[in-house]
């Protein structure tokens, strides 16, 4: 099979590839009908996530129809399914309390050592995201094999089209569970950092929960402008201060909330960022954590601080002090995304939530070299790819 | 400046039940019988090690696969093996990049009649003993015990081991790898897999782009 493979900074390949096999009684083998980039394959691409090894196939966000189960999956052959990125068993002691993303048994034991020696607890399984997190191949491929096939995989009618239910896998719910870590209340002021696919969605999700205002803030003016069409006031970072635009956005106390929806590789150009960028080249699992600085910063006191942009290191610079002085209560997680996949599932299905509107670019799985370029250094024009195997 | 109605109450609220929680089930520690001491005969010159995993799983169906040799197979993972040599006898070879360890063990079951019980389920102790003539004296206590969160239950071992060739042969064998305790702590996890999900979760072999160095059937 052809798949996208990994071969270093900036260099990911189609290759010609063994099909996957069932290797447990509870796997499926997928075949991939669509597939996405996800902002977060991006720190793959450059290089910044630890435990990536040459060959790895990359991608988290798939779905695809079922050509093989395993004795002990629930699947039907021929089911159409959206796969969330989490793999989880359904049974520990996280998955029990609906923390899918922290499931203690799907990384291989032999995995887990980097990661329990970086933050204290192994990481969980995930599709196509470096060896830290279970060395799975992941969905950018024309077949995926796809372990604790009862518990992830939804089935969704053949009555709406792949691009309308395949952000399922991530994205989407990423969105959502950043605007609910947020707390928000009626009448509440969120800003939004980032406006890439998980920034859109956190928007939504926002004004969905009943934000009286959502600020979003980016520097690319068509991804504004997609915010703006959500129902977002926008500021743009390049053209003046952000606290000040924050502040007088919110009559002087700061937003409410907060969303850091951009993660470790944070832009700008304050002397903070220059240095972060430097660390980042020369040091492994540095973040560059500018957004969240500033987040921090423009909450209110009392405020709420969310993060679901990816961090997958250290962060200098980080002002702790803030947190306690202002009393701000910070929540960060990767989605427990069987968590949310069905309720979600039915707003699509009932067209409360529009996930079409944000893909620029819809390409065949060959093009994927070129997707990721552009999905990079391109950022304004390339808002979301979807790959077609 | 007013106060409104709500402010006012929380301001006059005396009640000496604020923030005070509800007594919790008291935090139950690994038994004194899994704890090395300088009392113990074999305290000088061990290394000690212990490992711990909580399960979501009946304490029976963990004993079970305990003592299930298919089982026991599958949680020693890949870089172990073992050979039933009868009479609650085994043979444990341990593989890494270098060399092998080698070393024969024998199981008891020790029940620990006295000890409370928190849920009625029985306690017991499984404990692997080298035999004479090992090159590695190693010994494993495993116990398990109800956990304090409802339904699951604690499975933790210590682990002492010395090698015939003093402290230093046990930290190159650490550093290459070959450590008990690490082997213990992987073991465990597969157990937790084993009894919760009926699987071990494994990643390899798998298809991979040029870099690939294996085949696929």
């Amino acid at each position: 099979m052809r798949a996208v493979c990994w071969h270093g900074k900036h260099d990911v390949r189609v290759d010609n590839v063994p099909d996957p096999r069932l290797l447990n009684p509870r796997d499926a083998i997928i075949q991939v009908t669509s597939t996405a980039i996800c902002g977060s394959d991006l720190h793959l691409y450059d290089a910044v996530i630890p435990g990536l090894q040459k060959g790895d196939i990359l991608g988290h966000e798939f779905m695809g129809r079922v050509v093989e189960v395993g004795p002990q999956s629930n699947l039907r052959l021929g089911a159409r399914v959206v796969v969330p990125f989490t793999i989880s068993c359904g049974q520990c002691f996280f998955c029990q309390g609906l923390q899918f993303s922290a499931c203690e048994n799907s990384n291989p034991v032999e995995n887990q050592e980097v990661s329990e020696k970086m933050f204290g607890k192994p990481l969980s399984g995930y599709f196509g995201y470096s060896h830290l997190t279970g060395g799975y191949s992941g969905g950018q491929a024309e077949y995926v094999r796809v372990p604790f096939s009862d518990v992830g995989p939804v089935e969704v009618p053949d009555g709406v089209s792949d691009e309308e239910v395949l952000f399922l896998s991530d994205i989407l719910p990423t969105g959502w569970m950043a605007a609910e870590n947020a707390s928000i209340q009626a009448g509440d002021v969120v800003a939004v950092w980032g406006c890439g696919p998980v920034g859109l969605f956190a928007v939504q999700s926002a004004l969905l929960m009943g934000a009286a205002e959502v600020i979003a803030i980016d520097h690319h003016p068509h991804r504004l402008t997609l915010a703006a069409g959500l129902g977002a006031s926008t500021i743009n970072f390049d053209e003046g201060d952000v606290l000040e635009a924050v502040a007088d956005l919110t009559g002087g106390l700061g937003a409410d909330a907060v969303i850091d929806a951009v993660g470790m590789e944070a832009h700008g150009f304050v002397v903070d960022n220059a240095l972060d960028h430097a660390k980042q080249k020369f040091l492994p699992a540095m973040d560059r954590a500018h957004a969240l600085r500033m987040a921090i910063m423009a909450v209110r006191k009392g405020g709420r601080v969310s993060v679901p942009g990816v961090y997958g290191g250290f962060a200098d610079k980080f002002p702790l002090g803030a947190i306690m002085e202002k009393g701000l209560q910070l929540t960060s997680a990767q989605t427990h995304v069987q968590a949310y996949i069905r309720p979600l599932l039915k707003k699509v299905l009932a067209r409360e939530i529009d996930t079409t509107f944000l893909i620029s670019h819809r390409l065949p799985l060959d093009q994927a070299p070129r997707a990721y370029k552009n999905f990079r250094d391109n950022q304004n024009e390339w808002t979301k790819v979807v790959l077609k195997p | 400046m007013t106060i409104t109605p709500e402010t006012a109450a929380v301001l006059a609220d005396t009640s000496p039940t604020l923030n005070q929680k509800e007594p919790e089930a008291p935090f139950r520690h690994v038994e004194e019988s899994l704890r090395p001491s300088p009392q113990d005969p074999h305290y000088k010159g061990f290394t000690f090690g212990t490992a711990a995993v909580t399960i979501m799983s009946p304490m029976e169906r963990i004993w079970a696969l305990l003592k299930d040799p298919k089982s026991q197979a599958l949680v020693l993972g890949p870089r172990v093996s073992l050979k039933d040599l009868g009479a609650s006898r085994f043979n444990w070879t341990l593989t890494t990049k270098r060399r092998q360890i080698s070393v024969e063990t024998e199981l008891f079951q020790l029940e620990i009649p006295d000890q409370p019980q928190m849920d009625g389920s029985r306690r017991a102790l499984m404990l692997w003993e080298n035999l004479a003539l090992s090159s590695t004296e190693l010994e494993i206590k495993l116990q398990l015990r109800p956990s304090t969160h409802a339904g699951a239950v604690v499975a933790e071992a210590l682990v002492a081991y010395r090698y015939s060739f003093g402290r230093m042969a046990a930290r190159l064998a650490t550093l290459q790898g070959a450590d008990p305790v690490a082997e213990c702590r992987m073991a465990l996890k597969r157990l937790r897999m084993l009894a919760e999900t009926g699987e071990i979760a494994i990643s390899h072999p798998q298809p991979e782009g040029t870099a690939a160095k294996y085949e696929v059937a």
